[in-house]
C-alpha cells in the first residue's frame, strides 16, 4: 500500500533530523512548564473554578499559539519541500495515486502530532498522585485528550492543503498559521455579532467552545462530524490540486 | 523531413501530442514512436520542448490534444498501468538527500509495488547494475553529482520497466563520470527501451541509433542516425601531387563536381589538397580518380567524409528561426 510506505518515510523523517527532536524538545518544556503554572495557579484560594488539566488541554491562549506553531511547522515541508526539490516529480509519475501521496504524508503528521502529546500523559498521572484519591475524572482527561486530537488532525489538514498550494515551506508555514488563526478567531467574532443565522453558524464553528466542551467531559459527536468535514474537505482540495498538472 | 524508419510495434507510441503551458504553445502535433529495447535519442536546442514532452509521457503533465501510450496503455486513461512500463530519470535526479542510498532504493521499490524480500534483492540489483556498491550506505546529500545521478538512474531501473525515459541524463557531468554513465546507459540497450535527450548531439550520438529531432514543439525530422547524417551529403577530399592552377581548373571541368576549397599544403611545397562538394556518387569518385590519373598526377589521398550530423541538426533547427 502506497499511502503506507509514505507515511512511513515521512515519519522516519521526522526523526531523522534534528527538526523532529527540537520541535519535540521545545514541546515538551513548553508544555511541561504551562502544566506547572496551571497546578501553581489552581492551587490559589482565588482560583477559577477548573481544573489543571481543564486548561492544560485548550483552557487558554497559550495552546492555541502553540498548536499554531507547532502545526505549521509539521506540515510546511510535506508537500512544498517535495515541489521545491523536484522529488514530487518523480512521486507523481511513479505508479501512485495522488490520494495515497497526500494520505501517507497526513496520516505521518498526526502520528507526529500524537507522538508529541504522548508523553504529557506523565503530567496526568502526576495529576492525579497529587489529587486526592477519586477526585480526578479520567472521562473528562479522555474526552480532553480526544478533543486535542480531533482539532490537531483537523489543523494538521489545513496544514497540507497549504503545503499543497506552494513550491515554498515558509510561505506553506505562514498560510497555514494564518488559516489557523482565522479560524481560532471565528468564535470570539460571535460577540460582535447580533442574534441571526450568523451568529448560529459562527456558534456552530467556534472551536474554542468546542476545545472546552471536550475539556469538560462533553463529547459531542456534531464537533468530531464537522472537523471529519474540514478534514475531508483540505485532504481532497489537495489532492486535487497535485492533480492539476494532470488536467489538459 | 526523413521518413520514419521501420520499426516493430511501438512499446511507446506518441501520437499529434500538442501542450500548451501558460498560453504558449510547448509542443505541437509530435508523433513518433520507441520500440521494445530500442534506444531513441530526443534531440534539440534549450527550449525546444523536449522536458515537457518527456512529462507527458512520463503521467506529470497531461496532453492539451493528442494521445501517448505506453505497452497499449492510454497514459491519461489508464496513468496508473501506464506508469508501472515506465522508468524515469529528471534531469536534476531529485532525491531525498536525508536518506542512505538503499534506504531512498527501498522506499521506491515499495512505492513500485515491490514487498518484502523482493526489495531487498531489487535494490541489491539496481546497486550492483550502476556500480553503486561503495556508497550504498551513505547519505544522499553527502554524494557527488555522478553518484547522484546514478542513484537517480538505479531509482528508473527498480522493477526493470520497460520504457526508461532519461532526460538529459549526462548534464553537468565531469568527463569521468560522463563516461561511466554513457557505459551504464549502453549496457541497457537491448534489453530496455530507452528515450533519452539531449541538446549535446554527441551524447546522442554515442548512446541511440535513432533520433527525433524537436525544434519549437515540432518534431523537425526523425530516423536512423545515419539517414539523418547522410542528408548532409558528402564531401570528397583529394590530395594530389601537382600544380594548383592547373588542378582546379580541371576538376571543376568534371561535371557534377564544384570545389569547395584548394591550397597548396604550406608544408609540402608541390601537394594539393582539395576538398569537393556534389561527388555524392561513386560514379562522380571514379571520374576525379581517373582525370587526376590521366594528367599524369600523384594521387596521394582520396577520401569521402560524410557530413557531420552537427551541421545537419544546425540546419534543421536553423531552418524554423
Amino acid at each position: 500500500m502506497a499511502w503506507a510506505t509514505i507515511a512511513r518515510r515521512e515519519l522516519l523523517a521526522y526523526f531523522r533530523t534534528p527538526f523532529g527532536w527540537t520541535l519535540l524538545t521545545v514541546f515538551l518544556l513548553v508544555q511541561g512548564y504551562s502544566f506547572y503554572l496551571f497546578v501553581e495557579l489552581m492551587a490559589q484560594p482565588l482560583a477559577p473554578h477548573g481544573t489543571p488539566l481543564r486548561l492544560f488541554l485548550g483552557g487558554t491562549l497559550l495552546y492555541w499559539l502553540f498548536l499554531i506553531m507547532v502545526v505549521a511547522l509539521t506540515t510546511m515541508r510535506l508537500l512544498a519541500e517535495e515541489r521545491r526539490s523536484g522529488t514530487l516529480e518523480t512521486l507523481l509519475t511513479a505508479p501512485v495515486r495522488p490520494i495515497a501521496i497526500v494520505l501517507g504524508k497526513y496520516l505521518a503528521a498526526v502520528l507526529f502530532y500524537v507522538a508529541l502529546w504522548l508523553p504529557t500523559g506523565v503530567y496526568v498521572l502526576l495529576a492525579a498522585w497529587l489529587a486526592e484519591r477519586g477526585t480526578l475524572d479520567w472521562g473528562s482527561v479522555a474526552a480532553g485528550y480526544l478533543g486535542t486530537l480531533s482539532v490537531g488532525a483537523t489543523a494538521l489538514a489545513v496544514g497540507v492543503l497549504c503545503s499543497a498550494l506552494t513550491a515554498q515551506p515558509l510561505i506553506a508555514a505562514l498560510l497555514c498559521a494564518a488559516s489557523l488563526a482565522l479560524w481560532v478567531l471565528l468564535g470570539p467574532l460571535r460577540l460582535f455579532v447580533s442574534n441571526g443565522p450568523l451568529a448560529a453558524l459562527l456558534e456552530r464553528l467556534d472551536v474554542l467552545a468546542q476545545l472546552d466542551d471536550f475539556a469538560r467531559g462533553l463529547v459531542d459527536s456534531r464537533h468530531l462530524l464537522l472537523d471529519g468535514s474540514v478534514i475531508v474537505f483540505c485532504l481532497t482540495a489537495a489532492v486535487g490540486h497535485l492533480g492539476l498538472r494532470r488536467r489538459p | 523531413m526523413t521518413t520514419p524508419s521501420t520499426t516493430p510495434p511501438a512499446l511507446l507510441e506518441v501520437c499529434e501530442l500538442s501542450k500548451r503551458l501558460a498560453g504558449r504553445q510547448v509542443l505541437d502535433r509530435l508523433s513518433f514512436g520507441v520500440a521494445a529495447g530500442q534506444a531513441v535519442g530526443l534531440l534539440g536546442p534549450n527550449g525546444a520542448g523536449k522536458t515537457t514532452c518527456m512529462r507527458v509521457i512520463c503521467g506529470y503533465l497531461s496532453p492539451s490534444a493528442g494521445r501517448v501510450r505506453v505497452g497499449g496503455r492510454d497514459v491519461v486513461q489508464e496513468g496508473l498501468a501506464a506508469r508501472r512500463l515506465i522508468g524515469y530519470l529528471p534531469e536534476s535526479a531529485p532525491l531525498h538527500g536525508e536518506l542512505r542510498v538503499v534506504e531512498h532504493l527501498a522506499y521506491r521499490a515499495r512505492l513500485r509495488g515491490l514487498h518484502g524480500r523482493a526489495v531487498r534483492t531489487e535494490v541489491e540489483r539496481v546497486v550492483e547494475r550502476c556500480g553503486l556498491g561503495a556508497v550504498a550506505r551513505r547519505v544522499i546529500g553527502q554524494l557527488s553529482r555522478g553518484y547522484r545521478q546514478r542513484v537517480g538512474l538505479a531509482e528508473a531501473l527498480l522493477g526493470a520497466p520497460p520504457l526508461l525515459v532519461l532526460d538529459e541524463p549526462t548534464a553537468g557531468l565531469d568527463p569521468n563520470q560522463l563516461r561511466e554513465v554513457r557505459e551504464l546507459i549502453r549496457s541497457l540497450a537491448g534489453t530496455q527501451a530507452v528515450l533519452l535527450s539531449s541538446h549535446v548531439l554527441g551524447e546522442v550520438e554515442a548512446l541511440c541509433r535513432e533520433l527525433v529531432v524537436l525544434d519549437h514543439g515540432v518534431v523537425v525530422a526523425q530516423g536512423p542516425l545515419e539517414a539523418l547524417g547522410a542528408g548532409g551529403g558528402v564531401a570528397l577530399w583529394v590530395t594530389i601531387r601537382g600544380p594548383l592552377a592547373e588542378i582546379r581548373s580541371r576538376l571543376e571541368g568534371l561535371p557534377g563536381v564544384a570545389i569547395a576549397e584548394a591550397i597548396e599544403l604550406p608544408q609540402e611545397p608541390g601537394v594539393v589538397r582539395c576538398c569537393l562538394s556534389g561527388a555524392n556518387d561513386a560514379a562522380t569518385r571514379e571520374r576525379v580518380a581517373g582525370a587526376v590519373s590521366a594528367a599524369g598526377w600523384g594521387l596521394q589521398e582520396l577520401r569521402v567524409e560524410r557530413a557531420a550530423l552537427e551541421s545537419v541538426f544546425s540546419q534543421l533547427t536553423r531552418e524554423r528561426e
